[in-house]
């Protein structure tokens, strides 16, 4: 008689051995964590969900002072206020998923020290429940979009609005993506995670579609900066979204679809590497 | 049937650095490791003896532990701290994975190494019995069947709704039990956790545990340091010494024997009675005057010693019992300077001796318990405190060889008118 076994630890599984199956059996996890994200965010706050609101509020003050007025890199047609209220929130959404996933092993090695569940449930939570702040902010966006309308009758949003659920996927699997490459080797080399902590919010300004649109940010940069502002998705998909929302960037299949592809690959290689580190990373974290 | 089957499993750590120290080694290992291969430079490795200065840079913290537990059985894993059991269950719950060797499990699989894991101070009870419940592996329906009972069981129906950190924290231990006593595996795997709570509660969980094992017939691994614990609960033992199974075998050996490795001089930590202004500073066996580290023949005179501070004595009556127990936990004897000789002790260092006659204890195990009172009031208590082993003495020849039937031999006043 063939004996039957439920599980079977080995001590290495093969590269391919990804059991997901088992996230699916764990979607009530995955649930909860995203309630719990939900429920204690803004827990004993004076203003509550009230900073989701106030953070890009200023933070689109302060740049359209600095990039706008000072530096005198506003977009055209568009009112600046908007401009530099839209990509930063999308950048905001990219970095916090980003930062969060990759420091998945360091952050929760308590819990994972102590329960088995499928690891992947962690990105995932931090991947959907920021979701929520986004979505909050995108109404304030919307708001300031409707404001600006009946203020001055400039309407910014573009029909290619349609396609913002496709480059909002194509963030979300680039930001956990590259998160989940980079949380792979956080447990072994800690360092990484102070290189995170500021060349990330660094990152932001050498990014086409925060200080400015790309065509504008691209006749400014030195010539031999060009290519690091060329090959980085993230501006794409930034420059297309403020191209959606507030009508100044632009929007091009062949660099929205160049960005796809970096992120599927991250994608892939995030998680192949992930689910390797996860049968061992208590023993180096 | 054989629910779980652990086939020479064993799990290396490296010391130091992470890494081999090489940059051609470290490829090597990872592409060996990419390609599921063993690592190659595992064979390097020693036992996990930590008195010992280790040269290859690796240490097994488990060696060739090769064991399978049959459906409702409850296995009780012992040993010293440091011996592995925690990296056996941590292998067991796949929160790591060992170095060679695998493991068959069928069934469910929950592990409590801690009770109210990732449980939130700021969520509501309800809120973190399913929050807990889901990080324990429940589907949500099934938290929503058990709820009441968990309530119940944790006894904090009045807080259903308030945030758990203004729960104290034997509500918040008590509160992370419930939700794992609720759990439903076929397998489950526990790991000291009730060394938390108050005496009642601990009671109460022991309780669950043994409802769990033989009413349910579910299996279960229990690890814990409390032998009273684990003898009550546990069928069968494996001690684990120094990453590898010594003894194998029912409970009650497998506790004597790992008592047993434990030398006869207990030091008992100054700080428990500090507010009585008395230091228990320690309790041994011995036959000669220096070495707790005797073996006891049957005809060695032994001597029982205790050495207890009492900063003023005042008019109080201070007395210690011991009490002897065989392997069976049948009392055996007491001795108390109380019972015997209204002994009283002084203030400052009184070293207590008592003398047993030669041939009086026969071949077998004993084990000590021991108590303090104040005034005739228990102020210290400790059962099990150690073990001694009493080997059979020297016979002359043609003299009965047989182990005696009865435990004591006492020398006493004879008569004859």
């Amino acid at each position: 008689m063939k004996e039957e076994w439920d599980i079977i630890i080995k001590p290495k599984r093969s590269i391919l051995e990804i059991d997901f199956k088992a996230i699916w059996r764990y979607r009530d996890l995955l649930r909860m964590f995203i309630y719990r994200d939900f429920v204690t965010y803004y827990r004993q706050t004076i203003l509550g969900p009230l900073w989701f609101f106030i953070q890009p509020i200023f933070t689109a003050l302060i740049n359209f002072f600095v990039f706008g007025s000072l530096a005198g890199l506003g977009p055209q047609g568009t009112p600046g206020f908007l401009f530099y209220l839209s990509g930063p929130i999308l950048w905001q959404y990219f970095q916090d998923t980003f930062t969060k996933t990759a420091s998945t092993f360091v952050e929760n090695q308590a819990i994972f020290g102590k329960v088995y569940f499928p690891r992947l449930i962690m990105p995932l939570t931090v991947l959907i429940s920021g979701l929520l702040k986004f979505g909050v902010q995108l109404m304030l966006l919307l708001l300031a979009i409707l404001y600006y309308y009946f203020v001055s009758g400039n309407w910014s949003m573009r029909w290619e609005i349609v396609f913002f659920p496709l480059l909002l996927l194509i963030i979300m699997i680039f930001a956990m993506g590259f998160g989940l490459l980079v949380s792979s080797l956080t447990t072994k080399y800690r360092d990484l995670k102070f290189l995170i902590d500021f060349a990330i919010p660094l990152m932001k300004y050498i990014t086409p579609g925060i200080a400015t649109s790309y065509v504008l940010f691209i006749e400014k940069l030195p010539s031999n900066l060009i290519p690091f502002a060329k090959y980085n998705p993230i501006g794409y998909l930034i420059d297309s979204f403020n191209y959606m929302f507030v009508g100044a960037g632009s929007f091009d299949w062949l660099t929205i679809g160049y960005s796809a592809i970096c992120a599927i690959a991250f994608l892939i290689l995030g998680i192949l590497i992930f689910n390797q580190v996860e049968k061992n990373f208590m023993d180096t974290v | 049937m054989k629910v779980i089957k652990v086939e020479n499993i064993s799990k290396t750590y490296d010391l130091g650095l992470v890494g081999t120290g090489t940059l051609s080694k470290d490829l090597n290992r990872t592409i060996a490791k990419m390609r599921g291969k063993p690592d190659p430079y595992a064979t390097l490795a020693e036992l996990n003896d930590r008195t010992q200065k280790s040269d290859s840079g690796t240490v097994y913290a488990l060696k060739d532990i090769d064991f399978s537990v049959e459906q409702g059985e409850v296995l009780g894993i012992i040993g010293k701290n440091g011996a592995g059991k925690s990296t056996l269950l941590k292998i067991l719950s796949q929160i790591t994975s060992p170095s060679s060797g695998s493991i068959k499990i069928k069934g469910r699989v929950a592990s409590l190494l801690e009770v109210g894991t990732g449980m939130h101070p700021e969520m509501t009870a309800r809120q973190n019995i399913y929050l807990n419940g889901s990080i324990m592996g429940m589907r949500r329906n099934e938290i929503t069947r058990k709820l009441d009972e968990i309530i119940d069981f944790a006894g904090i129906a009045k807080y259903v709704d308030t945030p758990i950190k203004r729960f104290s924290s034997g509500m918040q231990v008590r509160l992370g039990f419930a939700v794992a006593a609720f759990l439903e595996p076929e397998i489950l795997i526990v790991d000291e956790v009730l060394a938390v709570g108050d005496a009642e509660f601990q009671k109460k969980a022991v309780g669950k545990m043994k409802d769990v094992s033989t009413s349910e017939g579910r299996t279960v691994l229990f690890v814990s340091h409390n032998m009273a614990a684990v003898k009550s609960l546990c069928t069968n033992g494996i001690l684990i010494e120094n990453g590898r199974i010594v003894f194998k075998n029912d409970i009650n050996s497998c506790v004597s024997n790992y008592l047993l490795n434990k030398n006869h001089l207990v030091k008992l930590s100054e700080n428990d009675f500090s507010f009585l202004n008395i230091r228990i500073i320690e309790v041994g066996m011995r036959k000669s005057d220096i070495n707790f580290n005797d073996q006891f023949f049957e005809h060695d005179e032994i001597e029982i010693y205790s050495e207890v501070f009492i900063e003023d004595i005042k008019s109080d009556y201070h007395h210690l019992t011991y009490q002897i127990f065989d392997e069976n936990g049948v009392g055996l004897l007491t001795i108390s300077n109380y019972v015997h000789h209204k002994l009283n002790l002084k203030s400052g260092l009184n070293k207590i001796s008592c003398f047993f006659n030669r041939n009086f204890f026969s071949e077998g195990t004993y084990f000590i318990n021991f108590y303090y009172d104040i005034n005739h009031k228990a102020v210290f208590s400790k059962k099990d405190l150690f073990v001694f082993k009493i080997n059979s003495g020297k016979k002359e020849l043609g003299e009965y060889t047989g182990v005696s039937a009865t435990y004591i031999n006492p020398l006493v006043e004879w008569k004859i008118d």
